[in-house]
């Protein structure tokens, strides 16, 4: 073993996203523009970082839960054009996102990243196998 | 000994890379193209193995100027 390297996960790939949607059981709706949830901000919570209360409900992609209310927005990050921020209303209807998906939609992002190494391997044509250890999913790549 | 990349996805969005069976700076270069695809790189730690291989590397070029 020679080094360890930790990353905190930024979504940049749709392909990827949809697979880790499709793996939850939700739909990526791609070019849809707005996200459903209250509809105002009550400000009780602090907005996402670059964000301000008018660019709530707008995105460029949407990803819908059968069966919930509310939506997620997946937005452009005003500080970072190149990644995309989830946006989604947890109170109310929105609690049925927050137990689907987990707190900060974590399982979402987690499958995301996931899938962003799997496609990126599988496009370099290393084998890889994936599993499962407890909370954590741990992809194993042999390289040549 | 096979050279292998292990990833870890914790729920938190965190991912882990550990590379194995690399010598020197070649582990760095296997994982810079995930590490590029999937986000900010928070903190990279050499194991010592890594510095056991770039010093073996630097005591051949002294042998090799005598």
């Amino acid at each position: 073993m020679s080094h360890v390297t930790a990353i905190a996960v930024e979504i940049k790939d749709l392909d990827a996203l949809d697979a880790a949607c499709a793996e939850l059981k939700c739909n990526l709706r791609r070019g849809q523009t707005s996200y459903k949830w209250f509809g105002m901000s009550v400000g009780d919570y602090p907005l996402p970082a670059g964000f301000t209360e008018d660019m709530l409900g707008k995105c460029e992609h949407v990803i819908n839960l059968p069966g919930c209310e509310y939506e997620i927005g997946v937005a452009r990050n005003p500080n970072n054009p190149k990644t995309y921020t989830l946006l989604f209303d947890f109170w109310g209807p929105g609690q049925r996102l927050q137990s689907h998906f987990g707190n900060g939609l974590q399982k979402l992002v987690q499958l995301y990243g996931v899938h962003k190494i799997s496609s990126d391997l599988k496009r370099r044509g290393i084998p890889f196998v994936r599993k499962q250890a407890g909370a954590n999913i741990t992809i194993q790549a042999a390289v040549k | 000994m096979h050279r292998t990349i292990e990833i870890t996805v914790a729920p938190t969005g965190e991912v882990t890379i550990e590379a194995t069976g690399f010598t020197g700076g070649a582990c760095e270069r296997a994982t810079a193209e995930i590490e590029k695809a999937l986000g900010v790189v928070r903190s990279r730690k050499k194991k010592p193995e890594y510095f056991a291989m770039t010093s073996n590397r630097m005591g051949m070029s002294n042998r090799q100027q005598t």
